[in-house]
């Protein structure tokens, strides 16, 4: 008796969940659509609004998010009739989470993408956004008209735009920031520095000197070949030895190891390196950060964008001057894309999602609210009539209730408030920066990577061992380079190249100048 | 020198000398070991007792340089965050490793019965989804559209509560119980509920105190299904919670674009380690004996 009964039930059982492992299949029309009502009923906290998402990355979950949402709710629910729903997810799970998302066509509005996180390319290619040219002209002619056409050309592909530009530094201006008590002590004159090499004699003293590696840098390591500073756009950041020069009208890809220019650089990085300018074994990251912070370094070398020396300042605590070395700066496609907000494909109001995009890019107000909190709960005005704004006393960054921290991510960054004085004027420089930028002859072409996938994964992994150890300093340009090159054309470097160069005629051709 | 002479009590020196070189041998063998494990521990702990600029000026040392509880009263400043994940984390672990352990061995126990009519199937079923599964986004698919289970701690549990290997494993040991026994517990009058609880459970014990171990070792180190399902951050496990400060960390020191970004300093990190395995560790020190009891018995049976 008791047998069969437990047989019976453990047979319906298996038949139960063997059904439904087996045929979910015809349930999904019926099952999303009534999902959708739901969501469409559920959080709306007054009729007649329309509910967007922004999702988005972020250093942790801010513990008054909630206000900031508030905030931002009581003017956009009125202005524009929509209910934005804040949803930041931490830095480290946002690939993950966005890529699972959009694969599995979960509903979404506004999403934050670019080169390096949640791929732009791959989401395109993927069909997960949403067009946007015509929304822009409809719904945002503001944040449209914010910037030129030639900007906006770098996120079209295929001729349509899918991501909306994050205004902020577009070029890379390459170069140096010393601190500024060193470079007074040992005597150094910035004005006179043009190239990297000019910093030797200075880098020679402060080693002696102080008895410290003087440059900042962290593991794996880091050369002084970067393409911006040596005339190239590099056309697609992760097919690494490729590279145009910007100014090159028939559009010819190169492979940037067997240019004269990498090889003068990767000399001068082995020879900082061997006179003991550089470390040879860098530091993590993190752990190298704090080294500088404890003055175990002179100077650091980046994208010296204007403020930077500020910027350095609040990371390592010393003063810092700050020189970009790069002639003439480069606008390219990676830079003038690299943070964006697109909407999704599966949205079911693009065209209020855009307008709270224009809010986001045009209205200064919901910028900072976005970008820093509440003024006098998170921020206060230090000089309202320049717009610097510090934290209120007894509050830091650390300990702050509400920052995000990521102006760059949220919109057009020349709206946000200085948080230094001594950065008044940054915006308008930055601007300055971009609108003068020099337009590489590839902008806006995008490599499609789909016809070259193998020989791409090929020749990374002969790049990072063969070309790297010349790129850091650790092998002689000489002693190494004939060898790599030669391992990155049997892994497939021409095939690439041509690819890319076909590719390039076919975009010149839709693309005239 | 006196051994050419008495030759008794040489051999037995030689012996004991042997032995104590053999013990000797195998001590400094386990105590390399064991050091290798509790270095690193070690060093954890010192860094995070340590002044942060005195560290990357002198690194690491075994004992704290500078010594200072700056890392943990910032930490727990706000530790709110960490109490939850403990108590997500130890309700997760307790919750699931019960509620696995009883789902497998009911389900193991018919699959060692040769007289129940569908074992093979149900075998294969079983089997069947140790080599194959739908996939990561369907999977995902399933758990958030069609169960809605996302962001609701039981996403956490109930993927793990039946794993096809735990449920082979108890099957094998279950089978092995003579059926003399439970032909007599028949006889007996005892139905199929009391013969499981009250005669094979028992004599199983073993092997369930295994797969109970691998159950806990697995709930208590799981960020992953949290990664797919958790985005409400008051439901962070521990281990999740540690991975994503990791992560962020690395993400914004990979990206020009988050350079200016504070990050938390390395003492911080590590007191934040030291507070998630501390408890851990002690509780292992207390329970060890269990535990090792538990493998060895199952590993010989099971």
């Amino acid at each position: 008796m008791n047998r069969h009964r437990v047989l019976g039930v453990l047979s319906v059982l298996l038949v139960a969940s063997l059904i439904l492992t087996a045929c979910p299949a015809p349930a999904p029309a019926a099952s999303s659509s009534g999902e959708g009502q739901q969501e469409a009923a559920a959080p709306s906290p007054a009729a007649g609004l329309v509910n967007i998402t922004y999702s988005y990355g972020s250093r942790g979950i801010p513990a008054d998010l909630q206000k900031v949402e508030d905030a931002m709710n009581e003017l956009l629910h009125e202005k524009i009739g929509v209910h934005l729903t804040l949803e930041p997810i931490d830095f480290g799970a946002f690939n993950d989470k966005m890529q699972l998302r959009l694969s599995a066509g979960e509903e979404c509005d506004i999403i934050f993408t670019a080169p390096w996180i949640n791929s732009y390319a791959n989401n395109v290619a993927n069909g997960v956004l949403a067009p946007l040219d015509d929304l822009l002209l409809n719904h945002a002619p503001g944040l449209w008209g914010s910037m030129p056409p030639t900007t906006w050309d770098a996120a079209r592909v295929n001729g349509v735009i899918y991501g909306v530009i994050n205004q902020q530094i577009f070029p890379k201006p390459w170069g140096v920031h010393p601190r500024k008590d060193l470079a007074e002590k040992y005597g150094l004159d910035l004005g006179s520095v043009t190239k990297w090499e000019d910093m030797e004699p200075w880098l020679a003293d402060v080693r002696d000197g102080e008895g410290i590696t003087p440059v900042f840098v962290a593991a794996p390591g880091r050369g002084l070949f970067l393409s911006q500073y040596y005339g190239f756009d590099p056309l697609d950041d992760g097919i690494q030895f490729l590279g145009m020069k910007a100014d090159d009208e028939s559009l010819t890809a190169v492979n940037m190891v067997e240019t004269v220019e990498f090889q003068m650089a990767a000399e001068s990085t082995k020879r900082w390196v061997d006179e003991g300018y550089m470390p040879l074994e860098p530091l993590p990251n993190d752990e190298a950060r704090s080294a500088f912070r404890a003055g175990q370094y002179a100077m650091g070398y980046h994208v010296e964008k204007p403020g930077n020396d500020v910027e350095a300042q609040n990371a390592y605590g010393f003063e810092f001057l700050s020189k970009s070395l790069t002639v003439p700066l480069i606008l390219d496609t990676a830079g003038a894309t690299a943070t964006m907000n697109a909407i999704c494909s599966t949205s079911k109001n693009p065209g209020k999602a855009m307008e709270v995009l224009e809010e986001f890019n045009t209205n200064a107000y919901i910028y900072n609210l976005l970008s820093r909190g509440i003024q006098g709960v998170h921020w206060v005005w230090e000089d309202e009539a320049n717009q610097v704004m510090r934290f209120p006393d007894g509050v830091d960054g650390n300990t702050s209730t509400y920052n995000p921290n990521t102006d760059w991510m949220f919109g057009n960054q020349f709206n946000a408030y200085y948080r230094d004085a001594k950065q008044v004027g940054a915006w308008e420089a930055t601007k300055e920066m971009n609108d003068t930028a020099f337009p590489s002859e590839a902008l806006g072409f995008v490599v499609d990577r789909e016809p070259i996938k193998t020989e791409i994964a090929q020749t990374s992994a002969v790049y990072n061992e063969f070309v790297l150890p010349i790129q850091y300093g650790w092998v002689a340009y000489e002693d190494g380079a004939p060898e790599a090159i030669e391992k990155l054309n049997e892994a497939g470097a021409q095939t690439i190249i041509n690819e890319v160069n076909r590719q390039l005629q076919e975009w010149r051709a839709k693309n005239p100048r | 020198m006196t051994a050419t002479t008495t030759g008794q009590p040489a051999t037995l020196n030689r012996y004991r000398l042997q032995a104590y070189l053999g013990r000797f041998a195998v001590h400094a063998v386990l105590t390399l070991v064991g050091l290798t494990c509790l270095i690193p521990l070690i060093l954890v702990v010192s860094i995070s007792l340590s002044d942060e600029l005195r560290l990357a000026k002198e690194g690491y040392q075994l004992l704290p340089v500078g010594f200072t509880t700056f890392a943990y009263e910032y930490i727990l400043q706000e530790p709110g965050q960490i109490l939850r994940a403990y108590a997500v984390t130890a309700f997760v672990t307790a919750f699931g490793t019960v509620a696995g352990l009883l789902i497998c061995s009911l389900l193991a126990w018919p699959l060692a019965r040769k007289d129940f009519r569908l074992r093979g199937p149900l075998s294969f079923y079983v089997f069947f989804t140790l080599l194959f599964n739908g996939g990561m986004v369907p999977f995902y698919i399933l758990v958030t559209r069609y169960l809605g289970l996302k962001d609701n701690i039981f996403v956490l549990i109930l993927p793990y509560m039946v794993t096809a290997w735990y449920v082979l494993i108890i099957r094998t040991s279950f089978a092995q119980l003579p059926t003399e026994l439970l032909d007599a517990a028949r006889i007996d009058g005892a139905g199929e509920w009391r013969i499981f609880f009250r005669i094979v459970v028992p004599l199983s014990k073993p092997v369930l105190a295994t797969i109970g171990l691998f159950f806990v070792l697995r709930y208590w180190n799981d960020w992953f299904l949290a990664l797919l399902f958790i985005d409400d951050s008051s439901m962070y496990p521990l281990q999740y919670l540690l991975y994503v400060l990791m992560a962020n960390i690395n993400i914004m020191a990979a990206n020009p674009q988050t350079t200016g970004m504070p990050i938390p300093t390395l003492s911080a990190r590590m007191a934040m380690a030291v507070l998630a395995f501390g408890p851990a560790l002690f509780s292992f020190l207390l329970l060890q004996k269990y535990f090792v009891r538990g493998i060895t018995i199952g590993g010989l049976k099971g």
